[in-house]
């Protein structure tokens, strides 16, 4: 009786360590989220968070482990064995007494019907996953959002376009402003710092970005109708005015479609791999595939004619 | 055959549990046959049990009149042990408690020593008013209280088992008496006081004894049961924290240790009090059939176990302060 009541006791014990420890990780989660906000306004890598939330996870299982009380705390969470149970764990060893031996098959029997539930403290737990993803999000709007750090930042569209332009284009999604119009480059400002790399030598007059003009692009974006909106699907966008059809495949090819007005099709096969021009020197440094080359070499010639 | 590393023999285990089995419905039984002669005065009751399970003796302090001697003999019938009852009086002689050696004659002519037994030869002796004996009487009983033996001449005589005094003390009435010293007074396990009844009770008292019939208790339990009891008694588990806390209050009532206790006393409670209120928990627990002792148990016993043990100094006496206002503060804090 005594070996199964010392097996009793250690898997509590054990129980309680493991729900212990969990709520120290959460703890821990928080506290690297909360550092991770704080970082992220100011513009610190939110990897340096993930310190603090190591350390405190390592102090706080040491304490656990040291402060550990398990008989203590059983006793606290299960009324019907407060004293029972540290009066049986200290007189274990009196083999004999008969009233030792009721006590402790007492004991056990109560220890036998404890739930793992009673040492789970549900409304800590899920305060603190709530504030783990208030915490998430508000890194998130703070990633997207550029607030220009603690100087009282005012939403800057631009840096948004941008900063959506060069997520997306990372994505291997071009996301340029395509307009059937004329002017469709004046005024257009919305170029990335990726763009500009890129592109090598200094443009001659305004350079088209991905983002350039508004999207789907206005006179002669996607049929004819102008559209104001300027995110629009992404795999509409128009050349030359003609509708061209996307399949995005960042890291593997796809297949361009060419829809003109008139209903005809034109396809071609963006190769795997392909990127957008690095140079306008030469083709083969251009990373562009066999099947796109007209396209983009008529696409340049047009801003060249205009420009 | 001895069975166990305790030395108790099989048949002594067996008795032993037979006796733990039946042990709560006994304490009713105890109950229900008191409250048909003595009417309230339940804790008292409690507490003399408790001094009887722990092979203890106590002290009861009450106004003439309370029932003292009728609980007491009330006990001893239900529990099926002699009860004698010892009136102290100044002139009281320590023979007179112990016994003395007799000249008697026997049937051939010759004459020899008889040893002629006291009246602490009984299992519950009930020493009333001790106050009043005169301080070589006192010593008489308490070393026979003590020993649980008697020497007369150089004859040792053995006194009987369960061996349970109850010494009583007049509160009023102090002039000419013999106040116990307090290391006699030590010897006592507790000072159980008895209160006034309550109207209802009082009433009850009047229909019990006003009228034709004098009610009558009955035989709970047998007399080698309630030794059996004792060394249950002595085999109730405690746990560390009970014993320490218990070494806590006892420790608070110490001037050396204790600032409180600086304040109001002069005298704190020794290690007997320590163990005095282990063994007086360990009573209470089993009495209430449970198989462990708690904290409720050793607050329950501290004011009977402690109040006699301290001694207040003239600032608490000057202003009323009472032992058991002491023991609250105490209970309190630690």
């Amino acid at each position: 009786m005594k070996t199964e009541f010392v097996k009793k006791i250690a898997e509590a014990g054990r129980t309680m360590l493991a729900i212990q420890f969990f709520g120290i990780l959460l703890d821990a989660l928080v506290l690297f989220l909360a550092v991770g906000v704080l970082m992220t306004i100011l513009g610190i890598n939110i990897a340096y968070a993930l310190i603090p939330a190591a350390a405190y996870l390592v102090f706080e299982s040491a304490a656990a482990l040291m402060k550990s009380n398990i008989l203590g705390t059983i006793e606290k969470k299960h009324k019907k064995l407060d004293e029972r149970l540290s009066t049986a764990h200290d007189n274990q060893d009196n083999p004999g007494n008969i009233i030792v031996e009721s006590l402790i098959k007492d004991v056990t029997g109560e220890l036998d019907v404890m739930e793992s539930s009673e040492f789970f403290e549900s409304r800590k737990v899920s305060s603190r996953v709530m504030t783990s993803m208030a915490l998430i999000f508000l890194i998130l709007i703070i990633t997207v959002i550029d607030f220009r750090g603690m100087a009282g930042g005012a939403l800057d569209l631009n840096s948004l376009m941008r900063g959506v332009g060069d997520a997306l284009r990372e994505r291997g999604i071009e996301y340029e402003r395509l307009t059937g119009g004329e002017d469709r480059w004046e005024n257009s400002n919305l170029t990335t710092e990726k763009e500009d790399e890129k592109m090598g030598a200094d443009p001659g007059g305004d350079r088209p970005g991905a983002l350039a003009g508004p999207i789907p692009g206005t006179a002669g974006g996607v049929g004819s109708d102008e559209s104001t909106d300027i995110f629009g699907k992404p795999s509409n966008a128009a050349i030359e005015g003609e509708n061209v059809d996307l399949d995005l495949h960042p890291d593997y090819g796809g297949e361009i479609e060419i829809k003109d007005d008139d209903g005809s099709r034109e396809q071609m096969a963006v190769e795997a791999g392909a990127e957008r021009a690095q140079t306008s020197e030469s083709c083969d440094e251009c990373a562009v595939g066999p099947g796109n080359e007209e396209l983009v070499k008529r696409y340049f010639e047009k801003i060249l004619g205009e420009a | 055959m001895m069975d166990t590393d305790k030395g108790i023999t099989r048949e002594e285990l067996k008795n032993l549990k037979e006796v733990y089995a039946s042990l709560g419905d006994s304490y009713k039984k105890i109950l229900g046959e008191t409250r048909k002669v003595v009417a309230g005065q339940d804790d008292v009751l409690e507490q003399i049990l408790i001094a009887i399970y722990t092979d203890s003796h106590a002290l009861l302090e009450g106004f003439p009149g309370l029932g003292k001697t009728l609980m007491v003999r009330t006990i001893a019938d239900i529990m099926d042990m002699k009860f004698r009852r010892l009136q102290c009086t100044p002139d009281l002689m320590p023979s007179d408690v112990t016994g003395t050696h007799v000249i008697e004659e026997t049937t051939d002519g010759k004459k020899c020593f008889r040893f002629e037994e006291g009246p602490v030869f009984t299992n519950i002796l009930l020493a009333d008013e001790i106050n009043r004996a005169t301080p070589k009487a006192q010593s008489a009983l308490l070393e026979a209280m003590q020993e649980r033996q008697v020497t007369a001449g150089n004859q040792t005589f053995p006194l009987d088992r369960p061996f349970f005094v109850l010494a009583t003390q007049n509160p009023i009435e102090m002039e000419g008496t013999y106040p116990l010293p307090e290391a006699q007074i030590d010897r006592f396990l507790m000072k159980i006081l008895v209160s006034y009844p309550t109207r209802e009770e009082e009433g009850r008292i009047i229909d019990y004894y006003a009228g034709e019939n004098t009610p009558k208790c009955s035989k709970v339990i047998a007399k080698s049961q309630v030794v059996n009891i004792q060394r249950l008694t002595r085999m109730m588990p405690i746990s560390n924290d009970v014993k320490e806390y218990v070494l806590r209050i006892v420790g608070a009532t110490r001037p050396e240790e204790s600032k409180m206790a600086k304040e109001f006393l002069d005298y704190g409670a020794s290690p007997r009090a320590s163990l005095g209120l282990i063994l007086a928990a360990k009573a209470r627990a089993l009495i209430n059939g449970r198989n462990y002792v708690g904290k409720e148990d050793v607050e329950r016993v501290a004011r009977p176990v402690l109040r006699h043990r301290l001694i207040l100094n003239f600032e608490s006496e000057r202003k009323g302060v009472k032992t058991d206002d002491v023991i609250s503060r105490i209970l309190k804090e630690a």
